[in-house]
C-alpha cells in the first residue's frame, strides 16, 4: 500500500505544476461552458418536451467543466502509451509490483492534479451571483451532497477501470493511437460528455441504463442538481456501479495477465 | 510562387504515399470524429424537435458549411497552427535565410491531408441535404453556400496567422487562442442566433464570423430574400488585414530563440 501511495505521490506532485496550462485550460473550459449552456438552455426553454430544467442544466454544465480533467476520456496518462510504443514496458515488467495497479494509481493521480487546478477556481466564479442567469447553484440538499461524493467516487473509480483496459488493449492492437481514440471517442459521447444523458432521446437514455457509461459523470452531477432525487433510486444506482466495477476491473485484470503471457517487447 | 508551392505540396504527397495505410486510417479516424458531433446534432432534434424554428435540415446545412470550410483551413493551413514548434527548434531562422515570402515556406511546411477524411463526410451530408432539400438546388443558393465555405475558410485561416503572428510575442504555444478557433467551428454549428445577443454581436463585429455562417445562411434557408446577403461572405476579407498585420509586426520583433 505504501508503494502505491509513493507512485500517487511522484505522479500528482509532477503534474500539479504545470499552473500555466491550468490556466488556460480555466479559461477554455469556461468558453465551452457557456456556449453549451446559451445552446441547451435555448433548446429546453424552446420547447415543451418533459425533461431537466434549464436551471439544473446550468448546474450539471458548471460541474462538467469544473472536473472536465477527471471525466474526460481522452485525459490519460502519456507516459503509459509511451512505456507501450517504446518498449520501456520492459523494464516495468522487471518491478516486483503489480502493473494493473500501478497504473491504476497513477492515471488516478494524474486526473485529480489536474482536477485541483482547475475545479476550485471554476466553482468559486460560477457560484458568485455575477453571473446572473449563468450562476451555478449549491447542491439541492444535504443529503444530495452527501450522495454526491459518494457517486463522484464510484464514477471515478469506474472510469478509471475503463480506461484500464484501453491501456490493456494496447498493449497487443497493431495501431495503438486508433484504439485509444475509438474507445475514448465512444466513452466520452455515450457518458454524456457532449450531450448530457438527460438530453439524449428516451429510447437512447434507456439502453444506455445496461451500460457503464450512464453511471459516470452522468449519476453525480445529476444528483447535485436534484435531477435525480429519489432515494431508493441513488441507492440501487450505487449497486450497479459496484457491480460495473467489479466487472470491469476483474476484465481489465483477466486480460492483463493474458496480454502478458505473450506480450513482445519491440523496440529497444 | 505557385511552382514552389505545387512543389511542396508534391513532396507531401510523396511522402504520405508512404504511408498509405496509416493515412487511410487517420482520415477514417477523422471522420469519425465528426460524426459523433452530427449524432450529438440529431439526437438533441430527436428530442427536442426544433430550435428558434430551425430545422434538424436548417442546422446540417450550417454544421456542414462550418466544417468544411474549418477542415480546409486547417490542412492547408496547418504550418501556421503548429507554429510555435517551427520558432521552437529554430527553424525559423532557417525560413529567413531563404530568398523566398516567408509565408510561403510556413504554409508548405505542413499539408495536413487527412482532413480529406472529414471533407468526404461533408460532400456524403451535402448529397444527403440536396436529396432531402430539393429547394437547396437553386444556382443562387448553391452559389451562397459556396461564398460561405470560402468564407469560412478565409476566416479560420486568418485565425491561424493570427495565432502565429502572436506566438512571436509569446514564444509559448497559445492555448487560448483556441477558444476562437475551435470554440468558433462549435459555436458555429448552429446558426448564431440561438445563442445570446452578445453572443452575435461579437462574432459580427470583433470576429466575423456571421458573416459567413448566419447572415447569407438566412438568405439560403428563405428568411429573407434580400440579395445582399448572398455576398455578406465578402466581409471576411476584412479580416485578413489585422492578422496579416500582427503576422508582419511579429516577423520584424522576431529575435532567435532555438539552435
Amino acid at each position: 500500500m505504501r508503494l502505491y501511495l509513493a507512485y500517487f505521490k511522484m505522479k500528482f506532485l509532477n503534474e500539479i505544476q504545470y499552473k500555466v496550462a491550468a490556466l488556460a485550460g480555466i479559461a477554455t473550459q469556461f468558453a465551452w461552458g457557456f456556449m453549451y449552456i446559451m445552446l441547451f438552455t435555448t433548446f429546453i426553454n424552446n420547447s415543451d418536451t418533459n425533461s431537466i430544467s434549464s436551471i439544473q442544466i446550468v448546474t450539471y454544465i458548471w460541474l462538467q467543466q469544473a472536473f472536465y480533467m477527471l471525466f474526460a476520456f481522452w485525459s490519460v496518462d502519456k507516459d503509459i502509451f509511451d512505456s507501450i510504443t517504446t518498449g520501456n514496458l520492459a523494464y516495468e515488467l522487471t518491478k516486483p509490483v503489480d502493473l494493473y495497479d500501478v497504473w491504476f494509481v497513477k492515471t488516478f493521480a494524474l486526473k485529480i492534479a489536474k482536477t485541483a487546478l482547475r475545479a476550485l477556481p471554476i466553482f468559486l466564479i460560477c457560484m458568485l451571483p455575477l453571473l446572473g442567469e449563468f450562476t451555478m447553484t449549491a447542491p439541492v440538499s444535504i443529503l444530495a451532497a452527501i450522495w454526491f461524493i459518494i457517486t463522484m467516487i464510484f464514477s471515478t473509480i469506474l472510469l478509471l477501470s475503463y480506461i484500464m483496459i484501453i491501456y490493456v488493449i494496447t498493449i497487443t492492437a497493431i495501431s495503438p493511437l486508433g484504439v485509444k481514440i475509438t474507445f475514448s471517442l465512444i466513452g466520452d459521447f455515450f457518458s454524456g460528455g457532449l450531450i448530457p444523458i438527460p438530453l439524449m432521446p428516451d429510447i437512447v437514455q434507456t439502453v444506455l441504463k445496461y451500460t457503464p457509461f450512464y453511471y459516470i459523470q452522468n449519476i453525480p452531477f445529476n444528483i447535485y442538481n436534484g435531477y435525480i432525487s429519489d432515494n431508493l433510486e441513488i441507492i440501487k444506482i450505487i449497486g450497479i456501479q459496484v457491480f460495473w466495477i467489479v466487472i470491469l476491473i476483474a476484465f481489465g485484470k483477466w486480460l492483463m495477465n493474458r496480454s502478458m503471457k505473450k506480450v513482445v517487447i519491440q523496440g529497444g | 510562387m505557385l511552382k514552389i508551392y505545387l512543389t511542396y505540396f508534391k513532396i507531401h504527397i510523396k511522402s504520405l504515399l508512404q504511408y498509405k495505410m496509416s493515412f487511410i486510417l487517420t482520415a477514417i479516424g477523422q471522420a469519425f470524429t465528426s460524426m459523433f458531433s452530427l449524432l450529438a446534432i440529431y439526437f438533441l432534434f430527436e428530442k427536442f424537435g426544433n430550435i428558434k424554428g430551425y430545422t434538424f435540415e436548417d442546422v446540417l446545412i450550417c454544421f456542414v458549411i462550418s466544417y468544411l470550410g474549418f477542415s480546409i483551413s486547417e490542412c492547408f493551413f496547418r504550418g501556421f497552427d503548429s507554429f510555435t514548434s517551427i520558432i521552437s527548434n529554430g527553424e525559423f531562422d532557417r525560413i529567413l535565410v531563404r530568398p523566398v515570402s516567408i509565408m510561403l515556406q510556413v504554409l508548405g511546411s505542413k499539408i495536413e491531408f487527412a482532413k480529406v477524411g472529414r471533407a468526404a463526410l461533408a460532400i456524403i451530408i451535402f448529397i444527403v441535404l440536396f436529396c432531402y432539400c430539393p429547394y437547396l438546388l437553386a444556382i443562387e443558393k448553391i452559389i451562397t453556400m459556396l461564398f460561405m465555405i470560402l468564407g469560412t475558410v478565409v476566416i479560420f485561416s486568418s485565425l491561424h496567422i493570427l495565432k502565429a503572428g502572436l506566438t512571436f510575442f509569446t514564444i509559448q504555444s497559445l492555448e487560448l487562442m483556441n477558444i476562437f478557433t475551435d470554440g468558433g467551428r462549435d459555436l458555429a454549428q448552429y446558426p448564431l442566433n440561438i445563442y445570446k445577443k452578445w453572443v452575435l454581436n461579437f462574432f459580427t463585429y470583433v470576429l466575423p464570423l456571421s458573416m459567413v455562417n448566419y447572415y447569407p445562411l438566412l438568405y439560403v434557408l428563405g428568411k429573407t430574400s434580400n440579395r445582399l446577403y448572398m455576398f455578406a461572405p465578402f466581409v471576411s476579407l476584412l479580416f485578413i488585414l489585422p492578422c496579416y498585420l500582427v503576422w508582419k509586426l511579429g516577423v520584424k520583433k522576431y529575435q532567435s530563440v532555438g539552435s
